[in-house]
């Protein structure tokens, strides 16, 4: 039994699976989850197809079908509408059971004797014609041809439902066949008759989807048999989008939990207006500030003061410089402890509540509004920037890809960035004011947090040096900005595959990995001024369940673990430096902390320009 | 002048009048030859039974391919039909087909006289009566086609 679960019942080890680098189909775009790709896009397949793509594949669909039975087109569409446009399915059912589909769908195959008399008359214009001169479905009741054309232009005019157009004789069923179709349609028609077909398509089958963008033409297939989990696509239109609810692409929350956040959100609204209104003022001078560039690192234009737009906190406190990891993240509740009365009691809890949901939000809707800033940033002053600096610099814009990609990446981290506060939310509530889920024992949910935390502030930390750099030094510091966008890039894209396999999964795996299988991390090489270190010894594990990854840990007798009290935070640090200096080894640099710059001696000490001494690692 | 009318309309109304079909007589408006005046007299056996219900019934411009328009102009207690005299009737929606004609249609109201569908009620109010109480709500049917389906 595992204590630590913590309600997870997504299976993401079955992504594997479907990983694989072939993906079958030739037409399409299919986006192969190579290194370069969005971080977030990476775990699922899928394909985007534009309308002509998409009627190609339709025809594919038909021709599986016709090839095998002997109907037409139109019928066969009318059974893969049955089967949601599984051609198999569709050829499979009907071989079990041709006469009751057949039946169901209307397609007929005995034909009424054909009429002896010249002319007929047809029951719709009351009036008589040459047989020659009518048409009927595979039913043989006749129509003459003037009652068949208004009969299908009314059916196409009032909608998708012209796909299921029958004879009309009452009782009959019989389904209007091609041959009626095409000689009766005039070309408008038959363009709208065939734009529903297509439609028809993308909407009755599963694994087809249309860009919900508004003005996008284009549909998605989804290549993976992930039921119904959160699935992360972009379409060609570049809007990034989840397969599965439509909202916005939100890895690595499923999408229950997002609608249940959206739906709060506007519940609360009016609250977060003023208060959001109310908050925001250079936490030195007080003076009013303005936010107009997405990276969090502000200065104030009066007093020149740099702080953080998070936490209001001096800037100078934040960053690998200080020692520490960024921590603005973290949530810590303002709740004082003493003696309260029962109504005090239920007053502070309910000003916990706003205020925890507050921390969650404001930061879920800065790092929304970031995205949108450098999303606008990225789309339309860049493209100016780029051919300007290419005219400077004498540089092929092929060469300045780095920086378009450095800003997808921001754009692209802003977004899980901003939903991870959403997890957080709704993962910890527990921990402070006794909402979010109870069934995991609060000292466990504790120790998650401050894993969750640690991991979340050290993508996010990446992504605000990138975010910065990128406003700030458009090519200047080419290599710099490359290693930090495949560093960030790297960080959340494990942030989100570790939060979906769940963090006891994740914590676990840390606590017990031996410190001999890291060589890139030597035991001795915490230093004890980091940021946070001094939290470790806070007994926030004791007197409580022991968990599995705690006595494992102790059993193992692991020393570097050990010796620092087993604190999961202790433990992911050693990794993470691994991991950073793994990074830093991929990247082929090691990055000054202080100046940013790429530095490419392994061996030295301190940057070769600034001088401030290496981190250890 | 009036834009001609259809062959099949002329055709229609002529047999109407010719064959009228039992219990019901159908007459275009002398200056609308689109507006029909109908009765329909309530079927044998039935809550109905001894009323005569005034109807008037439409032909669109786009009939025969769209349905004719009906509605009751006598008041009536049933399941499928409203206090405007709106009926909800399949064939008159979306089972509607231009190989139906107005003599069809008028047969399948007199038909739904006959046969109450409480399951698939316009009258939410109606239907419920019916389907709590079919005794009193038959009762009270009755009692409405006597005070205004009756001819004084
Ligand atoms: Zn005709
Ligand atoms: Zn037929
Ligand atoms: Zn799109
Ligand atoms: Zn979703
Ligand atoms: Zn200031
Ligand atoms: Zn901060
Ligand atoms: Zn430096």
């Amino acid at each position: 039994m595992n204590d630590l679960s913590d309600g997870d019942d997504y299976d993401y080890d079955d992504y594997d699976d479907h990983m694989s680098e072939d993906g079958g189909s030739s037409d399409g775009d299919e986006y192969a989850f190579d290194s370069q790709g969005p971080s977030s896009s990476r775990q699922a397949q899928y394909q985007v197809f534009s309308e002509a793509e998409l009627r190609e594949r339709q025809q594919q669909a038909l021709s599986a079908v016709t090839s095998v039975l002997s109907i037409d087109e139109n019928d066969a569409a009318r059974l893969l509408r049955k089967y949601k446009w599984d051609p198999n399915q569709a050829n499979e059912e009907w071989f079990m059971n041709a006469d009751s589909i057949r039946k169901e769908v209307g397609l007929s195959d005995h034909r009424a004797p054909p009429t002896r008399s010249k002319t007929a008359v047809c029951s719709i214009c009351f009036d008589s014609h040459k047989a020659g001169s009518m048409c009927a479905a595979a039913c043989g009741h006749l129509y003459c041809k003037n009652c068949w054309r208004s009969y299908a232009e009314t059916a196409v005019n009032e909608g998708p439902s012209c796909l299921d157009l029958r004879c009309p004789t009452v009782g009959c069923g019989a389904a209007v066949t091609q041959g009626v179709l095409d000689e009766v349609l005039d070309k408008a028609h038959r363009t709208k008759y065939d734009r529903y077909a297509l439609r028809s398509m993308v909407e009755d089958s599963r694994r087809l989807t249309w860009c919900p963008s508004p003005d996008c033409q284009h549909a998605i297939e989804n290549l993976t048999d992930s039921g119904a989990v959160a699935i992360d696509v972009v379409c060609k239109c570049s809007h990034a989008f989840c397969f599965s609810c439509h909202e916005e692409a939100h890895r690595p929350v499923d999408c229950a939990t997002v609608k249940r956040w959206l739906i709060k959100n506007s519940a609360e609204s009016e609250n977060l207006n003023w208060i959001l209104a109310h908050t925001k003022q250079c936490p030195q001078c007080k003076r009013p500030i303005e936010k107009n560039q997405g990276c969090m690192h502000m200065t104030c234009s009066q007093c020149r003061h740099e702080f953080c737009w998070l936490c209001q906190g001096a800037w100078a406190d934040h960053g690998e410089r200080t020692g520490g990891f960024y921590a603005c993240n973290r949530y810590e509740s303002a709740q004082r402890a003493g003696e309260h009365d029962e109504e005090m009691f239920k007053r502070e809890q309910a000003r916990n509540a706003l205020e925890r949901y507050m921390h969650y939000y404001q930061r879920w809707a800065e790092n929304d509004a970031s995205r949108k800033t450098s999303r606008k940033a990225a789309q339309e002053t860049l493209p100016e920037q780029l051919s300007q600096l290419s005219e400077w610099t004498a540089t092929p814009t092929s060469q300045l890809n780095f920086i378009s990609e450095a800003w997808d990446q921001v754009v692209d981290c802003r977004r899980i960035l901003k939903w991870t506060y959403t997890y957080g939310y709704y993962t910890f509530g527990a921990v402070s004011d006794g909402t979010g889920d109870k069934d995991v024992a609060k000292d466990v949910l504790a120790q998650h947090q401050e894993f969750f935390e640690f991991n979340q502030g050290q993508a996010e930390g990446y992504l605000e040096k990138l975010h910065s750099m990128a406003e700030k030094n458009l090519g200047e510091f080419r290599e710099t900005l490359i290693g930090l966008t495949d560093v960030t890039r790297t960080h959340f894209r494990k942030l989100v595959e570790e939060l979906e396999k769940g963090l006891s999964v994740m914590l676990n795996d840390y606590m017990v990995a031996p410190a001999s299988m890291e060589p890139e991390a030597p035991a001795p090489a915490i230093t004890g001024d980091l940021k946070g270190e001094k939290s470790l010894t806070k007994p926030r594990t004791a007197g409580g369940k022991r968990t599995r990854a705690t006595a494992k840990t102790e059993r193992e007798a692991a020393p570097p673990a050990q010796a620092r009290g087993g604190s999961p935070r202790a433990a992911a640090h050693d990794r993470a430096r691994g991991q950073a200096s793994d990074l830093e080894a991929q990247a082929g640099f090691w990055q000054c902390s202080s100046c940013t710059l790429a530095n490419h001696d392994f061996s030295a000490t301190a940057c070769e320009v600034c001088e401030t001494p290496r981190p250890a690692h | 002048m009036a834009a001609q009318l259809p062959r099949r309309i002329l055709k229609e109304t002529q047999r109407l009048l010719s064959e009228p079909a039992p219990g019901i007589s159908a007459s275009p408006a002398d200056d609308n030859a689109r507006h029909f005046n109908v009765i329909i007299f309530g079927p044998d056996s039935s809550p109905y039974e001894g009323g005569s219900f005034k109807l008037e019934l439409f032909l669109p411009e786009d009939y025969p391919m769209a349905a004719p328009k009906v509605r009751f102009l006598t008041k009536i207690y049933h399941p499928n039909i409203d206090k405007l005299g709106r009926i909800c009737l399949d064939i008159l929606k979306d089972k509607w087909s231009p190989a139906l004609q107005i003599r069809t249609v008028l047969l399948s109201i007199q038909a739904l006289l006959s046969a109450p569908n409480p399951d698939d009620p316009l009258a939410e109010n109606v239907a419920k009566h019916w389907k709590d109480n079919e005794q009193e709500a038959v009762a009270t049917a009755k009692e409405w086609t006597r005070m205004y389906a009756s001819q004084a």
